[in-house]
C-alpha cells in the first residue's frame, strides 16, 4: 500500500507551502495522477483521509484528484492515441514502439490556502 | 507513520544489519521523512489555530473549474509528489557514478527467484569482480544469510510493514557496505510487483524477474513495473515441461507494455541460460 506514502508526500508538500505563505491552513490540495502512475485512486483517497486528519494544517482539506489519461505517440507516423490500457502498438500503422507521452504524472498542482 | 513505507505499526523503524552482527534501527528522522509523528522539530506547527477553527468558510464554485473550488488563495505548486525520493536517488546515482559502479535493482513478486538468481550470479562473477549486495525484506535476515554464504558482503534492510525500498534506505545501507570502486552492487527489493515500481533507488538498471509458474499475464496486470524495467529475466525455465506456459505469449505481453525491455530466459536452479545474463552484466560494467 504505497498510496499511504504517496499521501504523506503530498501532505508534506502542501504543509510546506502553507508554512511558506504563513497560512493558517489549507482547504484544498489539487493533484494530478496519471493512469500509468501506478497509483490506485481509491486507495489514495482512503490514505488521504487518515493522513490529512492527523495534520493540524490539513485537517479540513479536500484532495481534488485529476486523472490524466494515457496518451501514446507513434514514432513512425506520429499518430496519437489514448488506449484504455498500456499498448505500444500503433492503431494507425501497426508499429510496435509507441511512446507514452502522457499518463505518468504524479504531482501536486496547487494548494488553496485558508485566509488568515 | 512513515512516509516512505506507510508503516503505522509500533516504533516504525527501519532496521539495517549485517548477518552475524547485531542490527541497529534507524529512527524515522533518518530516512526521508517529511511528516514527523509528533512534529517536535517543527515548532511552527504548534501555533494556535485560534479563530480559524470555528470559522465557517463558504465553499463557492469557481468558474474556471469543473468542481466546486474551496475558497481561499490558490497557490500554484507544480511539484512532483515523489520529488524527495527522486532527489535522493539522484544523489545515490552520483555517488555510484563517481565510483564507476554498476548498480542493479532486482524486483519481482514474492518467490519468483530473486535470491536464487543472485546466488548463482554472485558465484559466477565473484572471481572476476568486486560484488556487493543489499537485501530488502519486510522481516528476517534469511535472504542475507543465503547471500552471505557465497562470501559476498551483504547488508540486510528490514522495512517492517513497508512494501518497498526507497532511496534513503539505500543511502544508509551503502554507508554500511562501503562498496569499492568499479564494483557491482545488486539490490534485492522487497517481493512486490506494485510499490517498488515508483521508487527510484539510484540504480543504473532495473531488472524484473518473472517465473514461468506465475502465468503469462503478469506484465499486463502490473504494467508499471514492467514499463519501468530495463531487463526482464524469465526464470524457472527448468519447469517448462511441467507447466502450461507460453514463452511467446509472455514476450508479446512484455513488449506490449515496454518494447525496449531486454528479455533473458533462464533457470536459476540449473543455470540454463545464465551465460547470456552474465554477459549482459559484463558488458554493462565495461561501458
Ligand atoms: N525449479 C526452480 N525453482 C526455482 C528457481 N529459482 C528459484 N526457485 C525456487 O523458488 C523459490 C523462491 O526462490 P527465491 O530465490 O527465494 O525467491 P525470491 O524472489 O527471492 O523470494 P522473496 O525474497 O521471498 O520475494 C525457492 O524455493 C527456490 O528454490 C528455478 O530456476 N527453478
Ligand atoms: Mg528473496
Ligand atoms: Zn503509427
Amino acid at each position: 500500500m504505497h498510496e499511504f506514502s504517496i499521501a504523506l508526500n503530498i501532505l508534506e508538500i502542501a504543509e510546506s507551502t502553507a508554512l511558506q505563505h504563513e497560512a493558517p491552513g489549507i482547504s484544498e490540495v489539487e493533484v494530478e495522477v496519471g493512469d500509468a502512475a501506478g497509483v490506485n485512486i481509491e486507495a489514495l483517497e482512503f490514505a488521504w483521509e487518515s493522513a490529512a486528519g492527523a495534520s493540524p494544517l490539513l485537517k479540513q482539506s479536500k484532495l481534488a484528484i485529476h486523472r490524466v489519461p494515457l496518451l501514446f505517440e507513434c514514432p513512425r507516423c506520429r499518430h496519437q492515441y489514448s488506449p484504455a490500457e498500456l499498448d505500444v502498438i500503433c492503431p494507425a500503422c501497426g508499429e510496435k514502439d509507441s511512446l507514452l507521452v502522457q499518463g505518468r504524472e504524479l504531482k501536486v498542482k496547487s494548494v488553496t490556502l485558508m485566509d488568515p | 507513520m512513515c512516509d516512505t513505507c506507510g508503516c503505522e505499526s509500533g516504533d516504525g523503524r527501519i532496521t539495517i544489519m549485517k548477518p552475524g552482527q547485531p542490527g541497529h534501527t534507524h529512527p524515522h528522522e533518518d530516512h526521508v521523512h517529511p511528516h514527523d509523528h509528533d512534529h517536535d522539530h517543527e515548532p511552527e506547527y504548534h501555533h494556535e489555530p485560534g479563530h480559524d477553527q470555528g470559522h465557517p468558510h463558504e465553499h463557492q464554485p469557481a468558474q474556471d473549474h469543473d468542481h466546486p473550488r474551496s475558497a481561499g488563495r490558490i497557490i500554484s505548486v507544480e511539484t512532483d509528489v515523489l520529488q524527495k525520493n527522486n532527489l535522493l536517488a539522484q544523489r545515490n546515482r552520483g555517488y555510484f557514478e563517481a565510483k564507476s559502479m554498476l548498480v542493479l535493482n532486482l524486483v519481482s513478486s514474492p518467490g519468483s527467484g530473486k535470491t536464487t538468481v543472485l546466488e548463482r550470479t554472485l558465484n559466477t562473477l565473484k572471481k572476476e569482480k568486486d560484488l556487493f549486495v543489499i537485501e530488502g525484506d519486510q522481516q528476517t535476515t534469511l535472504d542475507a544469510s543465503r547471500i552471505s554464504a557465497t562470501g559476498i558482503p551483504v547488508v540486510q534492510i528490514n522495512t517492517g510493514s513497508g512494501c518497498h525500498l526507497d532511496a534513503s534506505m539505500i543511502n544508509m545501507a551503502v554507508k554500511e557496505l562501503n562498496p569499492s570502486d568499479h564494483s557491482v552492487l545488486m539490490i534485492e527489493n522487497v517481493g512486490n510487483l506494485v510499490c517498488p515500481a515508483l521508487f527510484d533507488l539510484g540504480e543504473n538498471f532495473r531488472v524484473v524477474i518473472v517465473s514461468i509458474t506465475e502465468g503469462e499475464d503478469k506484465p499486463l496486470k502490473y504494467p508499471q513495473m514492467f514499463m519501468s524495467a530495463d531487463v526482464c529475466l524469465i526464470n524457472k525455465t527448468d519447469l517448462l515441461p511441467y507447466v502450461d506456459f507460453s514463452m511467446e505469449k509472455v514476450k508479446e505481453y512484455l513488449h506490449r507494455v515496454n518494447p525496449r525491455l531486454e528479455c533473458f530466459e533462464l533457470s536459476a536452479r540449473t543455470g540454463e541460460g545464465f551465460d547470456v545474463w552474465i554477459d549482459w552484466i559484463r558488458k554493462r560494467q565495461s561501458t
